[in-house]
């Protein structure tokens, strides 16, 4: 016969385990969602008031139909080019944050830096999350990779090519599909940007 | 005073067990109630393969070991042969071919076929929608799911279906020098490698069978031997030789003459200028390489369509819905094309036919290699509709003032005008057919690095239905309408 105070203890024990186990499962279901709410807040989604207003031109993708869409907006830009084109695609990030955004992209995709060098050469750092979380698949690819290329070559004359970098290294693809080893020749870029505009 | 004591020495008891209890019960409780948050990782491709060979086919699949036997994925080898649909239901999957019902319960050692049980010998293993078999039942298992004849060699991983077979006989020509005719039942498409001492043709795509011996003796004093054996799905035919030997091809591939070098170097006529028409050189010491440079002798056998189905391995691709990744769409349906292809009289070669990782060079160096007419990126996706052929987003370059080498980050430049219109004839007729296409340009690899006309297609259901697009009916009438575009841009090809 097994004692009152084991039967007692037996029971608390197995309440407490049961409970245990709800528990651990809400914390992990939890912590599962973190990440993502965190990186929503790191989105930046107006650009800084800091700097002077100007019109700029963005090509926004449109996945719906697999178009480019130029549209103008003005918003606040810094003088200093390299700040200024960075803050520019992180604008045009911003635009893919909306609502109803027609392209959106993933939680806590950032611009990291734009550098340019010799007056033509752009390359774009973005972060890790913007890769690591991008849809796969040959026109969602393109089309990112085809708005912030053209968005930066219509706002900022004289850049003739443009490298996209990861977290400052180079990745032979965005998701698997669109080429990111290669230098993209703007010239290039327009003419297809040209053939996407909506009819 | 007495009950005080003892309620106090019941509650001493109770917390001096408590914290033991949960030392020992929890963890326990803890592991079966938790979720299966981490399951186990199954384990990896082992790197072997089973090379099938079949009427309608051939291909090759890979095997997992799991509980110290070798598993194969029975819907692998029963989608290239006909039309296959699926179902899970819990641990049970339920396969059709053709009119072949047939069940699989995860765990279970017995397989029902056609109402009937059958003995597999050992646990099946039914996940993501897929059953592993073992190996060793593919013998039971086959004959009865699809009413073909089914030989397995089980050692070498080589799997004959509905009687398909290559042989081959051996004779030495003694004068005016010692030479060996190899004579196939059909046309076979070795590589050929020089060895110290051999000359070794494998046959990784021919269902070469010997007629029996192992090992030929010849009354020769130039070639005194022949081995044949068979290893992880392929054929191998060793000819020994005392000096350099060189292959060469005649009667549509059904006939391989081994001779030595000089010997053949002398019969050649005077090779033409321009790249891989290199003369091995004429030496009679050993050991030699000078028979394995390509295209030298062995003249190339000309592969029109290389179809490359995109991702594969570790690399899966877009996740098109739960349990349909990408690599498994883009390899079903390069199998279907490639079927489709040949029924149309057009040689088509896969670049990946099995789930194996492929790194993009790789993928360009292969299909340079096989000096194809056309390459096809297979790729798929479940966003839009229809399907969407894609060109290269180089500018085209002019055929003039081209060298013998090409750049390698823009190869492509200067095929960009047949790629151009193989992509125009593939659109057209997958219109011409009620399916919706579209033609772009993409910056997608490896297509700026092949050398001749190459697209990359991306199929997307026809609605929103995404299941559709592992439907072999869907996929075969995508294939009919790609198959037809690409034998269209052929003829405009000749003709120009």
């Amino acid at each position: 016969m097994i004692p009152r105070h084991m039967k007692i203890t037996l029971s608390l024990l197995v309440l407490a385990a049961i409970a245990t186990s709800i528990y651990v499962g809400i914390i992990e279901r939890g912590a599962k969602q973190v990440p993502a709410k965190t990186a929503e807040l790191e989105r930046p989604l107006t650009p800084p008031v800091a700097g002077r207003s100007e019109r700029v031109t963005f090509y926004l993708a449109d996945d719906a139909q697999g178009i480019l869409r130029r549209s103008e907006a003005v918003i606040n830009l810094p003088a200093e080019p390299t700040e200024r084109d960075r803050e520019l695609l992180r604008a045009l990030l911003g635009r893919y944050t909306d609502k109803d955004t027609i392209h959106s992209l993933p939680g806590g995709a950032d611009i990291r830096d734009v550098y340019i060098v010799n007056g033509n050469l752009a390359i774009i750092d973005v972060n890790d999350a913007f890769a690591d979380g991008h849809r796969s698949g040959i026109l969602v690819e393109e089309l990112t990779v085809l708005s912030l290329v053209e968005t930066l070559a219509a706002n900022q004359p004289g850049i003739t090519r443009v490298k996209i970098l990861i977290d400052g290294k180079e990745r032979e693809t965005l998701a698997g599909h669109a080429d990111l080893a290669e230098f993209y020749d703007v010239a290039s870029v327009s003419r297809l940007v040209a053939q996407l505009q909506p009819q | 005073m007495r009950r005080i004591l003892i309620i106090s020495e019941r509650f001493r008891k109770l917390f001096l067990g408590l914290p033991f209890g949960l030392i020992l019960v929890l963890p326990a409780i803890s592991v079966l109630t938790l979720p299966a948050a981490n399951p186990v990782p199954a384990s990896s491709p082992n790197g072997k393969l089973v090379a099938v060979y079949a009427p309608q086919a051939t291909f090759s699949v890979p095997t997992q070991d799991r509980n110290g036997q070798s598993y194969v994925g029975l819907m692998d080898i029963l989608q290239p042969l006909g039309t296959l649909s699926s179902k899970t239901d819990g641990n049970k999957l339920k396969l059709r071919f053709g009119k072949a019902d047939a069940e699989f319960k995860d765990g279970s050692t017995t397989a029902k076929i056609r109402g009937k049980s059958l003995d597999v010998g050992a646990p099946l293993v039914v996940e993501n929608g897929r059953v592993l078999v073992p190996m060793a039942s593919l013998l039971t298992l086959l004959p009865k799911i699809t009413d073909l004849p089914v030989d397995f060699h089980a050692a070498s991983r080589r799997l004959f279906m509905g009687g398909v077979s290559t042989r081959f006989s051996a004779q030495v020509i003694k004068a005016p020098a010692g030479r060996l005719v190899l004579t196939f039942s059909s046309p076979v498409n070795p590589t050929i490698a020089s060895e110290p001492g051999q000359l070794r043709l494998t046959f990784q795509h021919d269902p070469l069978l010997s007629n029996g011996a192992a090992t030929l003796t010849f009354d020769d004093k130039t070639i005194p031997a022949l081995n044949y054996r068979e290893d992880n799905g392929a054929a191998e035919i060793g000819v020994q030789g005392t000096v350099p030997l060189l292959a060469r091809f005649s009667a549509d591939r059904k006939t391989i003459t081994v001779e030595p070098v000089n010997q053949a170097v002398a019969q050649m006529p005077h090779p033409a200028t321009g790249a891989g028409t290199t003369a091995p050189p004429a030496t009679s010491s050993l050991p030699t390489i000078a028979a394995s440079v390509p295209g030298a002798l062995v003249p190339p056998v000309r592969v029109t369509v290389i179809i490359d189905a995109g991702h594969g391995g570790s690399e899966r691709g877009a996740a098109l819905s739960e349990n349909l990744a990408e690599k498994d769409v883009t390899l079903s349906f390069a199998r279907t094309l490639q079927r489709v292809l040949q029924s149309r009289g057009v040689s088509a070669t896969l670049l990946r036919d099995s789930d194996v990782d492929l790194t993009l060079e790789q993928r360009a160096i292969s299909a340079n290699g096989s000096r194809a007419q056309f390459y096809i990126s297979i790729h798929a996706t479940s966003m839009g509709t229809g399907t969407k052929i894609y060109t290269s987003l180089l500018p085209p370059r002019s055929q003039e003032n081209r060298g013998p080498f090409l750049p390698w980050g823009s190869a492509q430049s200067s095929y960009a005008a047949v790629s151009q219109n193989l992509a125009a004839s593939l659109t057209a007729e997958l219109i011409r057919n009620s399916l919706s296409a579209r033609s772009l340009s993409a910056p997608l690899p490896p297509l700026n690095h092949i050398a001749c006309a190459a697209i990359a297609a991306e199929i997307a259901p026809s609605g929103t239905d995404i299941t559709q697009l592992n439907s072999a009916a869907y996929q075969e009438q995508v294939a009919n309408a790609l198959s037809a575009g690409i034998v269209a841009a052929q003829k405009s090809q000749v003709t120009q």
